[in-house]
């Protein structure tokens, strides 16, 4: 008997710490829980913690998680009433979000067709624009090419002009003046002409030093429609959040509000169903602006389930299962801070480059407001076959300064030999006085490159890890137990 | 007879040193009373040395060692007497390492072991970060060593391919004998 009705056997399409995630609700929840492996992951936390592991197959590893067909056939066989994308992979894939509820199994997640709407960047930006939300100010050459400069020019400066095309930053020219504007937009009109064959431009605000700030969204199939608050995720590189925290530091109530609000007003607009995050870019003078919406569960949930103590893969499975949402907006209460800290297996000083490697030792951190969200283990191998992030770490504290300092400790106790880590890197980001003080933006970390680069050593230091290196290695304690007595007397000193 | 032992990028020479009753090495010619203990966890260890006790977390593999102290990581790797002699009879020509770029995985092997090859032959492509790169033989030589073989994953320095001119084998096992000899 399971708690929630009608959701007896869940299938998890995913892999490493979230599929452990989600199995651990599962069967807090009495619910059989069943997990897709591919051969690479056999016998990991993931694949043991689950009722059952089920086998697929791929050219690549990466390949078989892709594999909708699959995927789905295996549910049906195992019987699942419900399948659990995870994050990453096909989670916000229409096409298999329909295929399973057309196979008779619910998707934990959204609709096909909002995963659809808000999966194309362009549809989904003119929604939310139509639907009276803000979006970064822009003006488009083809509305009207005898006006284009003029309109550019009162979107303030500085501002982008881009190829409607484009991407990768290809064909696009920041424009500072407006003494630069004209000759700006003939030459990003060329490069869109030469590099995409579409010579369509635009121009849009550029925010200097923007915040990435996002909301969490739970809504039911009943028109139920909640936020659990906002998450300031601007630590980045390459893109890609390293570090997420909530509440989003150095923030007036009235602002997290008033996002929070229109986070809120875009899901009901889109009809949204399920766990979702909008996604803002916030600017210094407060100014925010639609980025995107996720159809899924987030990588950095927890830091939401940390301040409120909601569990939210429950609460998509209870959605999922068609009940209304037991939260209400007065009821959910938001307690402390809260950081999430990605540690992937990477050589920071490298740029940021993926390590790979065997690890020999694993130990999470403990202690009170820690949280170990890893679906790695001790003699696995890290490959470049999957994403780098090996765990999370989550911490609460009674406020930001706690959390910072649980951050730090449990970072510094975390120990992972084998495999290069992002770990010390981390700790040296909450370290920071810019980051201690809440001043955050997404260039942080080009930045503080310096600042943030790893110390020397000491010679103290350097001598405890040599002597270290040297009493574990054993042929060197082997030679000092076979030094004859009257060599070993006069010493080594004289080489 | 000491060890090389490298940290950062740096080698340091550390020699064993017995006196009775007591642990005791030498870095860089500067002595230690040094004693290693096992830690209550697994990898862990206290470190006594020079009258402090410090905590550290280690792994080895082979010649690497891994050191967790003070929330960093270290990793040294020890290059015993008998390397670093070959290494020092061996000025540049002779054996030779064609090492990873960055991380990546083996896409094809083409060399065969044993095999005579010219400058800029293709060797091995290998793939990182979604690119792929073609291994070349730098000069002509013979392929010593393929220590990789195709599908699998290697870190950033790892050794593809060992090379060596045809006319220096032989000389490096007859050394090794003789350093085995001196050693015993």
């Amino acid at each position: 008997m399971t708690s929630v009705p009608g959701i007896e056997k869940v299938l998890i399409a995913n892999r490493g710490e979230i599929a452990l995630r989600v199995a651990q609700t599962l069967r807090r929840l009495g619910i059989a829980s069943a997990a897709v492996v591919h051969a690479e992951d056999k016998g990991s936390p993931a694949a043991l913690a689950v009722d059952e592991a089920c086998a697929i197959e791929g050219e690549t590893p990466v390949a078989a998680h892709l594999d909708s067909d699959q995927i789905i056939r295996i549910a049906q066989e195992i019987g699942a009433d419900a399948l659990h994308p995870g994050y990453g992979f096909l989670a916000e894939n229409a096409a298999f979000a329909e295929a399973v509820e057309a196979a008779g199994i619910r998707f934990i997640g959204p609709g096909a067709d909002v995963i659809r709407l808000m999966g194309d960047k362009i549809e989904s930006r003119k929604f939310v624009g139509d639907a009276g939300y803000p979006l970064t100010p822009s003006a488009a050459e083809e509305d009207d090419p005898a006006t284009f400069a003029a309109r550019a020019a009162e979107i303030g400066f500085p501002l982008l002009i881009k190829a409607s095309a484009g991407g990768g930053g290809k064909g696009m020219q920041i424009v500072h003046d407006a003494s630069e504007l004209s000759q700006a937009i003939d030459l990003a009109r060329s490069e869109a002409e030469r590099y995409f064959a579409d010579d369509r431009i635009y121009a849009e605000r550029y925010v200097v030093a923007p915040r990435h700030v996002e909301v969490q969204i739970m809504a039911d199939a009943h028109g139920n429609v909640v936020h659990l608050g906002e998450r300031d995720c601007s630590i980045q590189r390459r893109f890609q959040k390293l570090i997420e925290e909530t509440p989003a530091p150095a923030m007036e109530r009235s602002l997290r509000n008033r996002i929070c609000e229109q986070a809120v007003g875009i899901a009901q607009a889109a009809n949204y169903r399920n766990a979702g995050t909008v996604e803002f870019v916030l600017a210094p003078d407060g100014e925010f602006y639609f980025l995107e919406m996720n159809t899924r569960l987030q990588v950095e949930h927890p830091v939401t389930e940390m301040v409120t103590g909601v569990d939210l893969v429950e609460e998509q499975i209870r959605v999922a299962a068609g009940e209304p949402l037991r939260l209400s907006q007065d009821t959910i209460t938001f307690t402390g801070a809260s950081i999430e800290c990605r540690l992937c297996a990477e050589d920071t000083s490298e740029d940021f480059r993926p390590a790979v490697g065997p690890l020999l030792l694993v130990r999470p951190p403990e202690g009170p407001g820690v949280r170990f969200d890893g679906g790695i283990s001790q003699g696995q191998d890290v490959t470049t076959a999957f994403d780098p992030m090996l765990a999370k770490i989550i911490v609460h504290g009674a406020d930001r300064e706690e959390a910072i300092a649980r951050a730090r400790k449990a970072l510094s106790e975390t120990v992972i030999l084998g495999c290069t880590t992002n770990g010390e890197y981390l700790e040296r980001i909450l370290a920071h006085p810019d980051f201690a003080a809440g001043r955050v933006e997404t260039g942080f970390i080009p930045g503080h490159a310096d600042e943030l680069a790893a110390p020397g050593l000491s010679t103290d230091d350097r001598d405890t890890i040599l002597a270290a290196a040297a009493l574990s290695n054993r042929d060197f304690v082997e030679r000092v137990d076979a030094i004859p007595e009257p060599q070993a007397s006069m010493g080594a000193w004289q080489n | 007879m000491g060890y090389d032992f490298e940290l950062a990028g740096t080698s340091h020479v550390v020699h064993p040193v017995h006196v009775p009753g007591r642990g005791r090495l030498s870095i860089e010619g500067r002595g230690f009373d040094a004693e290693l203990f096992p830690g209550l966890v697994p990898g862990e260890h206290i470190l006594e040395i020079a009258g402090r006790q410090e905590r550290i977390f280690v792994a080895v593999r082979g010649d690497v060692h891994f050191i967790h102290y003070r929330g960093r990581v270290h990793r040294v790797e020890a290059v015993n007497a008998l390397e670093r002699a070959r290494r020092a009879a061996d000025p540049g020509g002779g054996a030779e390492e064609l090492r990873a770029p960055m991380p990546g995985t083996v896409v094809e092997v083409i060399a065969t072991e044993g095999a005579e090859v010219t400058a800029g032959e293709l060797l091995m492509t290998i793939e990182s970060m979604k690119l792929q790169t073609a291994i070349t033989a730098p000069h002509d030589c013979r392929v010593a060593e393929i220590p990789v073989s195709m599908g699998a994953t290697f870190d950033q320095g790892d050794v593809l391919v060992r090379l060596e001119t045809p006319d220096e084998t032989g000389d490096d096992s007859s050394e090794e004998n003789a350093e085995k000899e001196k050693s015993k």
